[in-house]
């Protein structure tokens, strides 16, 4: 529901675009249904890679270690003689499981976070501003791995870790949005007709500031992926032998300098278009935020 | 005259409340993390030990005191410059890190400097002229940048640049491994170099930098080309440039009034590359055996020895603050609107 | 016009780079004024103080720049590298010796030596300070001395300048053995006493730091994170002198920057190499690749004290179920064998007879069932991160044991955390290389097998092999021990603590142009007998 809505409604009744139209129109066709599609196509192949006729990704051969790309093994087997391509297909499951969750949790502490901080203003949200501003400053990576150096390395912390970052990028994109709404009148008539502050918040403001998180979702979810590959490759995160592009990075990593370059160039592609696909994906749907007059 | 004086000083003060209160926070979260998460004594006693160190260690770090007394000792250690002993080096975290230091300020210099030197012009030229090839192609190549890890990327340069091709070096750390370092003045390698004439080895220690700081550089710099094209873009197209078209002000004119725009968000946006460079080199630096700060970090956790981990992460908040206050300062000096603003 | 300028500019740039990366000026090299030997490490030395000293890096270090007691003789194979002779012993800080006959008292005659920093002389009082030390640090050096049956020092007495004389509690089969290690040399008891403190009685913390030796190396300077350089001692007893009168130790923490170091001949000797690594390196030109059989045996320890691995048919069925053949002939490429008990096959009274385990599935399951876990059931195994062969190993172990039904998790831990978890038996199951330098099942099984030994990580204990291991500790006649020996492998063979896995080989590789090698029982590297040849 938009602060638009209510004077439409009056109107007579135009045809209203759906999302899809919208983005079509703002991007051309050719770009959105190639993103969409793409992705859409990683995911599910990522959901029905248990089902496919790919060899076991776990199964270790050492008398087929390290051998370069062929008709047998599309992208190679690694040090441990695993086939390749197999990882890199079942890999898609482990990296997009971990970065949605880390980025789901951090969206559910955030928004609420930021819409009350927003709305009550003052000393609290003075407070949540600056630690956010904080958080946002430090190091990632490193604290990251100050962080599961201390707490454990279990893919439980790296998750919670990923989502800590989250928390303040969504508190601070729903309070800039709840600012402005604070005095508008669907607000105010709200609290006139007596609703707890807390209601008004979650039951007028927060499904306002829906549509600029669902549009930063993915991207969220593209640098999650990134964090979560590169704290693998430092070998925090996932453990042998589940597939997971930055691990699968880290256990080729050694063997570039002899040009052997498969076991790592391979999930590191993989990686490389999942995030373009994400973080283009956020890019078209910002066109959905925008205010219209 | 007084009037600008005062308003200087009380921009001023309100940054350095802003600095205090920022690296009061980072301290508080750093703290936080060790002392609630973890027990940092079994992390710091090491794998042979009895009930009596456990209990000795426990009461000299304080543990059995309250926590605000615990985090009064941690600010008291962090402002006498004592970050903990690594556990492995056995070293004061504090010399280790001035050793490694220089290394990955050399690292991440330069690749700022590559970095701007093609995201600055490019992002002009294409916020210029919108829609040309020449923007999409540079948007092209941004996006991939945001796109690529920064530690697979390394490996590529590796893989096509010496494996395959032999362009350059072997990624074996700053400097050919036939080369010997310079003698210590900055402990950068290149200027270290030039200083001491020694122009062999500065070919050598810049050979060893192409690789990682195009690495950076080419993962760090799209935020660079998108905040200049964007602020390009808004210059260009706002009312008082047309105006100043209109009025037939020399292209260079124009130009100038354009740059002094763009120049306050660019800037900043520089000091925020620098400042998330410094923490930022790790995966980098593990792929080209770099020496600097964050190889130190990952080496101490690969031997369960956090405080040097810890300080790492201090010192690169407290640069990135640093860095940002900086570009604030200077963003000020340039647009005096700014320090007119509340938060 | 700006287009234009920035197109030419980025010409300009391109060209520039690529004719950069063709025409490099050559960098001189210096003219080596004495022969110098470079070996890329893969980490700092830890300590220059030899008690202390826990890891291969610092072990090696030291074994050069101190002399020890005794050391083995060798002798050459003839393929390549030469080996340590178990049943030759020599002097080297001890000139010569007197053992009495009933084994219980020896008599040392100390070589004219001086300390490679001081000059001081070695003396009859450096020996006893070194015992004086041993006891008063509670480190590893009184472990090898009480495990000699040299319990106090008052069993030890300087009976002239250059002579000491030891008393044993207890005749010692392992005196020598235990003596040629590298934490056995002398320290500089003089110089020493400068630095003594009242916080820190022994000098430890001046010594982990300083090199007090009297080897055939000393510590020239120490950059650490970065390279150690030692120079050959030239008042080193020994004829004829080291041939390499420098010797510098970079610190290159890859092992694929190692390897490559080496193949482009930046470094004389690469350390620490995978097997896969290792296998590149083979076809290289100038590159020699030495493969030593060694004891060095890679074993899985169960927590024989907690379930699932308190039942010893379930230990029975995994050491049926290990995949011996994938591991020896896959990971190791065929150099490494199957160990065959815990007297590896290369160790004096192995008895190949006594090995009854085969790798057999059915058999494995069979045990289960009848140990009452037909259903399987879930395991976690330790290991080492950042060591690729133990990797390898795990994952064919998993895929092996889902074949019985038993799942195995494997877990990473950093080496601190693993070693933490060995002292505390809190591991279910663990795997790492275990290297007996001391050829003598009795000391192994002192160490490892006994209740409650300082090395037991499995939490095994059988009375009827510590009868067995107490009567070996003090048996010095080769066909007694033999008859023990046999006896003590029946035994823990059939209990199955831990699964042994393979016996690896000792891999080094160099430049083809040195010569010299000289395998020692610990696998350090002895840098005196190299040599570089012009072919």
């Amino acid at each position: 529901m938009t602060p638009g809505q209510v004077s439409v409604q009056l109107a007579p009744v135009l045809h209203r675009p759906s999302a899809y139209q919208r983005l079509v129109t703002a991007h051309g066709a050719l770009r959105v249904n190639l993103t969409l599609g793409l992705l859409l196509a990683v995911i599910a192949l990522g959901l029905i890679a248990p089902l496919l006729p790919l060899p076991n990704p776990i199964k270790p051969d050492p008398f087929n270690s390290l051998k370069p790309p062929s008709a047998e093994h599309w992208f190679g087997t690694d040090p441990n003689g695993f086939d390749v391509f197999s990882r890199t297909i079942h890999a898609i499951r482990t990296d997009f499981a971990l970065s949605i969750s880390s980025v789901l949790l951090g969206v559910l502490i955030g928004v609420p976070l930021g819409a009350i901080s927003g709305y009550l203003g003052g000393v609290i949200d003075n407070l949540i501003n600056r630690v956010s501003e904080v958080i946002q400053g430090f190091p990632q990576l490193l604290f990251g791995m100050a962080v599961l150096a201390v707490a454990g390395n279990t893919l439980v912390n790296v998750v919670l870790i990923t989502a800590f970052y989250n928390v303040p990028v969504y508190a601070k994109m729903v309070r800039s949005v709840v600012l402005p709404l604070r005095d508008v009148e669907f607000v105010q008539a709200a609290r006139l007709s007596g609703n707890s502050p807390l209601s008004v918040v979650f039951r007028h403001i927060i499904p306002n500031a829906l549509l600029p998180v669902v549009s930063q979702f993915p991207l969220s979810c593209a640098y999650a992926v990134q964090m979560i590959a590169g704290l693998s490759f430092i070998g925090l995160g996932v453990q042998i032998p589940i597939p997971e592009w930055g691990a699968m990075i880290q256990q080729g990593a050694n063997y570039v300098v002899f040009s052997k370059w498969w076991p790592s160039v391979f999930p590191g592609l993989a990686l490389v278009l999942s995030v373009s696909l994400l973080s283009s994906l956020s890019d078209q749907l910002k066109v959905l935020v925008t205010r219209r007059a | 005259m007084l009037a600008s004086a005062r308003s200087w000083g009380i921009y001023l003060l309100r940054r350095l409340v802003y600095l205090m209160v920022s690296l009061l926070g980072v301290s508080i979260i750093t703290f936080s993390a060790t002392r609630l998460l973890g027990n940092p004594v079994y992390l710091l006693v090491g794998t042979t030990y009895t009930k009596e160190m456990v209990e000795n260690m426990t009461r000299e770090l304080g543990l059995d005191r309250p926590v605000y007394e615990q985090y009064a000792r941690y600010m008291a250690n962090l402002l006498r410059g004592d970050l903990g002993q690594s556990r492995y080096t056995f070293n004061p975290v504090v010399v280790d890190i001035q050793r490694r230091l220089p290394a990955t300020l050399e690292l991440a210099t330069y690749s700022l400097l590559l970095g701007a030197l093609w995201a600055i012009p490019a992002g002009a030229l294409a916020g210029r002229y919108r829609g040309s090839l020449f923007a999409r192609l540079a948007d092209f190549i941004a996006r991939t940048g945001v796109s690529v890890p920064n530690f697979w990327l390394g490996l590529i340069l590796i893989f096509l640049l010496f494996a395959a091709f032999h362009l350059l070096p072997p990624p074996l750390g700053r400097i050919a491994a036939d080369a010997s370092p310079p003698p210590a003045i900055t402990g950068w390698y290149t200027i270290d170099s030039l200083l001491a004439g020694n122009l062999n080895t500065l070919w050598a220690s810049l050979k060893q930098l192409v690789m990682p700081a195009l690495t950076l550089a080419f993962t760090t710099s799209p935020s660079l080309f998108q905040i200049t094209r964007n602020t390009t873009e808004a210059v260009y197209s706002t009312d008082y440039m047309r105006t100043a078209k209109a009025f037939g002000l020399s292209p260079w004119t124009i130009t100038r009034y354009a740059l002094k725009n763009i120049l306050v968000p660019v800037l900043t946006m520089l000091a925020m590359t620098y400042g998330y460079l410094i923490g930022g080199t790790v995966l980098v630096e593990v792929v080209f055996a770099w020496p600097g700060l964050g190889l130190y970090a990952v080496d101490a956790m690969n031997h369960a020895d956090y405080e040097p981990i810890m300080g790492v992460v201090l010192l690169s908040a407290l640069f990135y603050i640093l860095v940002y206050l900086a570009a604030d300062i200077i963003n000020s000096m340039i647009d005096p609107r700014i320090r007119m603003e509340g938060i | 016009m700006l287009r234009n300028l920035l197109r030419s500019l980025t010409f300009a740039v391109i060209i520039a780079l690529a004719a950069a990366g063709l025409i490099h000026p050559s960098l001189p090299t210096a003219a080596q004024e004495e022969p110098t030997l470079t070996i890329a490490i893969p980490s700092d030395i830890e300590t220059l103080d030899p008690p202390f000293s826990r890891f291969q890096r610092s072990n090696e270090t030291n074994y050069n720049i101190y002399d020890q007691f005794f050391r083995y003789g060798f002798h050459d194979t003839g393929q390549g590298y030469s080996i340590y002779d178990v049943d030759k012993i020599e002097g080297e800080a001890i000139e010569s010796w007197k053992l009495s006959d009933d084994y219980k008292s020896i008599v040392l005659k100390v070589r004219a030596n001086k300390f490679s920093h001081t000059g001081n002389p070695v003396t009859a009082e450096d020996i006893v300070y070194w015992f004086k030390r041993a006891y008063g640090t509670d480190s590893g050096t009184k472990f090898n001395a009480v495990t000699s049956n040299i319990e106090s020092i008052d069993q030890v007495k300087a009976t002239g300048p250059m002579e000491v004389t030891i008393q044993f509690s207890k005749p010692s089969p392992w005196f020598f053995y235990l003596f040629r290690d590298q934490s056995q040399a002398p320290q500089d008891s003089v110089e020493i006493a400068k630095h003594v403190t009242s916080d820190d009685p022994w000098a430890s913390k001046w010594l982990a730091k300083n090199d007090a030796g009297s080897g055939e190396y000393y510590v020239d300077s120490w950059e650490p994170g970065v390279q150690m350089v030692l120079k050959a001692n030239p008042n080193y007893w020994a004829t004829p002198p080291a041939f390499f009168r420098k010797v510098v130790l970079k610190i290159v923490p890859s092992s694929a920057n190692r390897a490559l170091l080496l193949q482009q001949g930046a470094v004389d000797i690469a350390s620490d190499l995978s097997t896969d690594e290792l296998d590149s390196l083979r076809g290289s030109q100038g590159v020699k690749v030495l493969s030593v059989p060694t004891r060095n045996q890679m074993i899985l320890g169960f927590n024989v004290t907690k379930p699932p691995f308190d039942n010893v048919k379930v230990r029975q069925a995994l050491t049926y179920a290990a995949p011996y053949k994938a591991i020896v002939e896959g990971v190791f490429k065929g150099r490494a064998q199957v160990s065959e008990g815990p007297v590896p096959v290369g160790g004096q009274f192995h008895d190949k007879s006594l090995w009854t385990y085969t790798e057999d599935l059915d058999k494995a399951k069979a045990l289960l069932k009848e140990a009452g876990m037909d259903k399987g059931f879930e395991f976690t195994l330790d290991i080492t991160e950042g060591i690729p062969v133990q990797e390898q190993i795990a994952v064919l172990l998993q895929d092996q044991f889902s074949k019985i039904g038993v799942t195995m998790k494997i877990n990473k831990q950093t080496s601190a955390a693993f070693a933490d978890g060995l002292g505390k038996l809190t591991h279910q199951a663990w795997m790492r290389d275990l290297l007996w330098y001391v050829d003598d099942p009795g000391y192994t099984g002192v160490l490892f097998f006994k209740t409650g030994a300082v090395v037991n990580w499995t939490g095994y204990s059988n009375k009827d092999v510590d009868k067995l291991i107490d009567q070996m500790v003090v048996t010095v006649n080769k066909d007694q021990k033999k008859t023990l020996a046999t006896e003590y492998q029946k035994l823990t063979i059939a209990d199955a603590p831990a699964l042994y896995l393979a016996e690896m080989p000792f891999e080094i590789a160099m430049r083809d142009n040195i010569q010299g090698y000289v395998q020692l029982p610990d696998n350090l590297l002895w840098y005196y007998p190299l040599k570089r040849v012009t072919k």
